[in-house]
């Protein structure tokens, strides 16, 4: 499946990306998308601590969503999970921004898995 | 301080000595988390407690397993970790299990389980495990570790949402990736290593068994979500897991609740699956089918030759050198893999029937559904492989729901 890409004038990652975003880094946006189909929100990257403000599409599922935050924060691709830090609960690979009626400036977490403990089976 | 005055501070914290006492509890890893979750229930005079793991000690983990000393270092975990468990009370009931615990461990024995304790690092053996608790209706906490991070994830009754949930299909075939597309044991394999702390174990482990604790007592507990320490940036987090309706394990995995289980005191070694369709056909009226406890490999195909070698060994047993064709590899000059046949169900003609359940190479303690005319069920528990310990009947968690979601 193809997420679709609501390329942003003037940014810099509207090229052929699942994300918008301001420059790679923090910005003052504070005012909601004005598209309809895209949502800003607030990601940190669970190991450095690094945020973005990220411009997203609301309908795109997570399986496709995560590997494109990730890039943006520079973070490995797989292995990974999404928190709404605001409201508490973990993003499942079929979810979208939308379905889990995610708002504008939440703030979200992207880290990896922890699986790590001992070998017993399989 | 003795043990009494031990029990008295328990007390104090509203936990009850014979709660604990009564309790029987199964950790599954005895490496760095399962070190600390040992320790834990040690110090709370958690009654029986079975520990499987399959490995032996090596230097390397002596710097994460609080249970573990140098001389130690050849030995099998699950053994030493038992004795020094055994060391903090001689009263409790410890047993150690050595293997790969799909192979030891049938449904029969988790029904007995109050508890299971995740200490895991492999999604497979998780994904295992979360379906024989979902399936038998025992709350399941799942530890891991990542570098400085630390996860525990709970799942319990009436399992809204399990371990099987969260996954995404990239990490359902990551599982597997120990193996080949055929689930064959490849030399070759990568073992991913990952980084982590003692640290980090002690506290995962902390949380694992205050949460059980909690549990045992019927005090709420977070189920269906994940409690997380981000240790690289120092961040405490807690977050719910939503239900998958696409979840493999809700999918295929019915809940034994509501069903009909017959005790079997029978050791699986002296037993059939010709003698459990009898069984279930006598108690249902009519003509079973068998679903197996797991799956079961019964063959070896080669499409080269045309020919089928019977093999009986559990799923994932099997080597990819085991699975060459010795004739086609020769004539070919090259490896030529033959096909292993997976048998989930029996329908009663197959041709290894009357083989007993140990030769087949299903794991002790089974718990066989039979299925009837009209979609009637019925299980069979075979119980004589299960310790004594673990032969009386659950006492904690009765009065609980277990519809689980379909």
């Amino acid at each position: 499946m193809t997420t679709e890409v609501k390329p942003r004038a003037n940014g810099p990652f509207s090229e052929d990306t699942t994300v918008n975003n301001q420059n790679g880094s923090p910005t003052m946006t504070t005012e909601p998308s004005s598209d309809p189909n895209y949502i800003i929100i607030d990601v940190e990257n669970g190991m450095t601590g690094a945020t973005a403000e990220l411009e997203l599409p609301v309908s795109a599922p997570m399986h496709d969503l995560l590997p494109a935050i990730a890039q943006q924060l520079q973070m490995q691709p797989n292995g990974l999970q999404l928190r709404n830090k605001n409201q508490g609960f973990t993003y499942a690979e079929m979810d979208t921004l939308a379905s889990r009626n995610t708002r504008h400036k939440d703030f979200c977490q992207l880290s990896a898995v922890a699986e790590a403990g001992a070998e017993v089976g399989r | 301080m003795s043990l009494q005055d031990r029990h008295l501070v328990l007390e104090e914290l509203g936990w009850r000595r014979e709660v604990l006492q009564q309790a029987r509890v199964l950790v599954v890893g005895a490496g760095a988390i399962g070190n600390e979750v040992l320790k834990n229930l040690a110090l709370l005079g958690v009654g029986t407690i079975v520990v499987v793991d399959l490995d032996v000690i090596e230097n390397r983990n002596l710097s994460r397993s609080v249970l573990f000393r140098p001389g130690d270092v050849g030995r099998m975990k699950a053994e030493i970790a038992a004795e020094r468990v055994r060391e903090f009370d001689t009263e409790l009931t410890v047993l150690p299990l050595v293997g790969r615990l799909q192979h030891l461990l049938g449904g029969a024995f988790y029904r007995r389980f109050d508890l299971v304790f995740g200490c895991l690092d492999n999604l497979q053996a998780r994904r295992d495990v979360n379906r024989q608790c979902l399936r038998c209706g025992v709350c399941y906490i799942d530890g891991g570790l990542r570098q400085l991070d630390g996860e525990v994830r709970i799942f319990a009754p009436p399992f809204e949402v399990c371990f099987d949930c969260i996954l995404d299909e990239e990490a359902r075939s990551r599982a597997w990736r120990r193996y080949s597309c055929l689930k064959l044991i490849s030399d070759s394999a990568p073992g991913e290593s990952v980084p982590t702390s003692p640290t980090m174990a002690a506290v995962v482990g902390g949380w694992m068994v205050q949460l059980g604790a909690k549990y045992l007592h019927g005090l709420s507990i977070p189920r269906g979500e994940v409690l997380s320490y981000l240790g690289g940036i120092d961040d405490p987090g807690r977050s719910r897991y939503s239900p998958n309706p696409a979840c493999p394990t809700h999918v295929t995995c019915e809940p034994i609740t509501g069903v009909r289980v017959i005790e079997l005191n029978v050791r699986s070694g002296r037993i059939t699956p010709a003698e459990l369709l009898a069984k279930g056909a006598d108690l249902l009226g009519g003509p079973c089918v068998l679903h197996l406890d797991q799956p079961l490999l019964h063959g070896l195909f080669c499409a080269g030759c045309a020919t089928t070698e019977p093999i009986f060994r559990p799923t994932g047993s099997l080597t990819l050198a085991e699975a060459r064709c010795p004739r086609c590899s020769e004539l070919q000059r090259h490896e030529v893999i033959r096909a292993p046949q997976e048998a989930h169900l029996l329908r009663g003609d197959e041709p290894f029937l009357h083989h007993s359940l140990t030769d087949l190479g299903l794991p002790p303690g089974g718990l066989y559904e039979l299925e009837g005319p009209q979609r009637t069920r019925v299980y069979l528990a075979v119980n004589g492989d299960l310790p004594e310990s673990l032969r009386r009947e659950k006492t904690i968690g009765l009065s609980e729901e277990h519809p689980g979601r379909h």
